[in-house]
């Protein structure tokens, strides 16, 4: 099964490859698009990490374009709603673009109800990655360790941790990898999103929560919380004096578990129409004065081009089935 | 601190805070167009402006969607927001004695009121009054909840088994959605539209909105007689501010109520009035009234809904922590204004949260001179056919269940809770707990899981005075109610 796969990724990238040097000379804007507002779709709710990502590029690529981009949230079960409309029913005409981020997007057809797969759309672009932080409260007794002191605690104390994950989803996976690979237990404390976890916190009813550097910027600036790692091979350009997760000896890859946002259209979108979005949306992000709103946001941009978000994918996926399968649970497709 | 409030007093800033007053009292009078909806269509426009006017014209929208759908509710007793299914169950009793004039005022007044409480208690006790929301920890919050639903089922006159039936309901339909222990879907039989679980405005526009379609439909059919209506002139107005001055302790613990609900995380203004009127129904010399057209009960769920508005703010600015889902709007307007809502914005963006402030101020104001003076000429809406009504009710019961979130499923879902509300009255059981039960239940269910976790012994939750005092209470209320209706007793309600 994660044979096949990896040569189906694998073969994918390639294709992409062959496509990239089209890139290189400026796209043509395909006749007769757009010839109305370009729909952003956002799975998630207004207000989210996600969702200012959309809005930041929505105004930024009109801005450079020339042409109007609206944001509509498509919010239901968790992103589902929206993930299933953009492989499913949005129209592939190039008018309807979605931003959404892996591995949320994935996980939904890979664990959940999702009726669909990653072959019903294409990626246009890369947008950003930002790594899920582990996070304590800095008047705790907790507050005094570092990254490696807290798993000395956990391992001193099985079962006694508590953290703030989200069930069966990117929290907990990286929680459980931690877990597994430095041999100690902690309790689980499910909440139904990042934020939810902070205020837990902040409350001093847990005692390290998962979340992204967008929910937890203020009070990591006011010293109230402290962040122990990121999750993945490099440290985060915010965060410079904290450890990625790798450089404390836990093994992952890197830009995988965190969220990792992109623009995608369902897959029968035109080729042409495809291009000239994917040349768009990156002249945008490689604007200067984008790249000063989006830092306004507290978004730090990593733009990449349709093959490499393709290739992205195609390694998400590879590590996010062989993570499920390690840690028996069931791969629908 | 002055200099902003000032700030909120430039022509620029009062022209913005009323616009949105004004659109919010539009959105929120048309059901389905929610507060949440009214933020986050209208956060690009403020793009363009400066950051505090942009933000006092999304607090004035706000004040005003909350305010917006008692207009709707008292008159023809279709609350256009969940806020605002008390005021439409109080004032339209009242309206239905010829005082939808007098009602429609003291709702707009007693908003007012509330929004201009909650605004002060933010100008001046934000940082003091913001960490009691992080006092509430999962198992406050459980004991929190727990009451919530037991006072508003024992103060209802129905019967106590039929109320419960209810919120057993209510729970039920809960339950639907994604599992919060585990993250995988529950009784959604693999329909992905249903993993979020029902959609709360659309089940809420199918309970109330399209089923008073059919209501007034019926009546237009029977040919129901026209409406007398008095406005009164400025006598009316008089009489207005006679009412809100005579019931000052009713607003003190409407407003308390409100305020604290607020600021408590993820519980927003839906559930405040239930919760406002049942509490003052307790206190009331004149118990018997309420639900049959109190001025009290509807003043105490106007201004509870307010205070909770300005209540849901104070955590979000203080502590980046949102009270409501419409709170969590602004993060994102705020966020995109390059402001980060955290204990940092007010020493760092004072300027801006004064302004802001100042603008909420000025927009509850606002509010209460459109109460005193002009909301009493909506009720002329009732001198429209009422099988025109019926129609418009309708066709916005289909569109607004739509809108929330562009599904046409949602209609489905409207459609099936209007059904389900008919067989609910056919057996006699009440619709206001099913209701509150399904407001509340998901949050129940999430801080349950936590509380089990965190609060593993009994030892455990002794050490939480805050949650055992609320739980003791809940047994009391509860002990006394099943008392005082045994067969034998005097009945009480």
């Amino acid at each position: 099964m994660t044979h096949r796969i990896t040569r189906r990724a694998a073969l994918a990238g390639g294709l992409a490859g062959l496509a990239a040097p089209g890139l290189a000379q400026a796209q043509e804007r395909p006749p007769n698009f757009p010839v109305r507002p370009i729909e952003m779709i956002v799975p998630y709710p207004a207000g989210g990490g996600v969702d200012i990502t959309a809005r930041t590029l929505a105004q930024e690529a009109g801005r450079v374009l020339g042409h109007e981009f609206r944001v509509q949230n498509r919010v239901g079960g968790a992103g589902l709603v929206g993930h299933t409309y953009m492989a499913k029913s949005a129209p592939a005409d190039g008018h309807s673009v979605g931003v959404t981020a892996n591995p949320f997007f994935f996980l939904d057809f890979l664990t959940r109800e999702g009726q669909f797969s990653a072959e019903d759309v294409k990626p246009v672009v890369g947008i950003n990655f930002s790594p899920i932080l582990w996070v304590s409260r800095t008047a705790s007794p907790l507050g005094r360790l570092d990254f490696d002191g807290v798993i000395e605690e956990a391992r001193r104390r099985p079962g006694e941790l508590k953290v703030g994950i989200t069930p069966n989803n990117a929290f907990q996976f990286v929680t459980e990898i931690v877990e597994r690979q430095k041999g100690v237990r902690m309790t689980h404390v499910p909440f139904q999103g990042g934020r939810p976890g902070v205020t837990a916190l902040l409350g001093g009813n847990i005692d390290l929560t998962n979340c992204f550097y967008e929910e937890v910027e203020p009070q990591l600036r006011a010293g109230e919380l402290k962040a122990l790692a990121v999750s993945d091979d490099r440290r985060f350009e915010p965060l410079p004096d904290v450890p990625s997760m790798v450089e404390r000896g836990v093994r992952m890859p890197g830009g995988v578990w965190g969220a990792n946002r992109f623009a995608i259209v369902p897959r029968a979108t035109p080729e042409p129409i495809r291009r000239y979005l994917e040349a768009g949306l990156l002249r945008t992000l490689r604007d200067p004065q984008s790249v000063e709103a989006f830092t306004k946001v507290g978004i730090l941009l990593r733009p990449a081009d349709a093959a490499e978000t393709e290739r992205v994918f195609g390694s998400t996926r590879e590590t996010l089935i062989a993570f499920l399968t390690e840690t028996g649970r069931p791969v629908r497709r | 601190m002055l200099d902003g409030v000032l700030a909120a007093l430039a022509p620029a800033a009062l022209a913005f805070g009323v616009v949105g007053v004004v659109v919010g009292i539009v959105f929120g009078a048309i059901p389905g167009l929610t507060a949440t909806l009214a933020i986050a269509l209208f956060v690009p426009v403020t793009f363009a402006m400066e950051p505090a006017n942009g933000l006092i014209m999304l607090g004035g929208i706000y004040a005003g969607a909350i305010f917006g759908g008692s207009i709707s509710a008292v008159l023809i007793n279709v609350p256009g927001t969940p806020a605002s299914i008390i005021t439409g169950w109080e004032g339209h009793a009242m309206a239905r004695q010829g005082q939808a004039p007098y009602a429609l005022g003291l709702a707009a007044v007693s908003s007012g009121v509330g929004g201009l409480v909650s605004a002060l208690v933010m100008l001046f006790l934000a940082p003091v009054v913001a960490r009691l929301a992080l006092t509430f920890g999962p198992a406050e919050f459980v004991a929190l909840l727990v009451f919530s639903l037991v006072v508003v089922v024992v103060m209802l006159e129905t019967p106590l088994a039929r109320n419960l039936a209810g919120c057993a309901i209510g729970l039920a339909l809960g339950t639907i959605g994604l599992d919060p222990v585990n993250g995988v879907p529950r009784f959604t039989f693999g329909v992905a539209d249903l993993a979020s679980g029902l959609n709360l405005v659309a089940v809420l526009i199918g309970f109330f909105c399209m089923t008073q379609a059919l209501v007034l439909a019926r009546e237009a059919a029977q040919g129901a007689r026209r409406v007398e209506l008095a406005f009164g002139g400025v006598r009316g107005a008089w009489r207005v501010l006679a009412t809100v001055v005579s019931h000052f302790r009713t607003y003190l613990r409407a407003c308390s109520v409100g305020l604290f609900l607020g600021v408590m995380p993820a519980i927003g203004p839906e559930s405040t009035p239930f919760v406002a009127h049942a509490v003052e129904k307790r206190f009331s010399r004149e118990p018997e009234r309420f639900g049959r057209g109190s001025p009290a009960g509807l003043l105490a769920a106007e201004a509870s809904v307010s205070a909770n508005v300005g209540g849901s703010l104070i955590p979000l600015l203080s502590l980046g922590i949102p009270g409501s889902g419409a709170a969590a709007m602004f993060i994102g307007a705020l966020t995109l204004h390059g402001l980060r809502p955290g204990p940092l914005l007010f020493t760092e963006r004072g300027d801006v949260v004064y302004a802001f402030l100042g603008g909420f101020v000025v927009a509850n104001l606002a509010m209460m001179l459109i109460g005193l003076f002009a909301i009493r000429y909506f009720a002329v809406a009732l001198l429209v056919p009422k099988g025109v009504i019926a129609s418009f009710v309708a066709l916005f019961s289909l569109f607004g269940a739509y809108a929330v979130n562009n599904s046409l499923f949602d209609v489905g879902v409207m459609f099936a809770a209007a059904a389900l509300a008919l067989a609910l009255r056919a057996v006699s059981i009440p619709i206001l707990p099913v209701v509150l039960a399904l407001i509340l239940g998901g949050l129940l269910e999430e801080n349950l899981v936590v509380f089990a976790i965190t609060v593993p012994t009994l030892e455990a939750l002794l050490a939480r005075p805050i949650a055992v005092a609320l739980f003791a209470v809940t047994a009391l209320i509860l002990a006394l109610t099943v008392w005082r209706r045994v067969p034998g007793h005097p009945r009480f309600g």
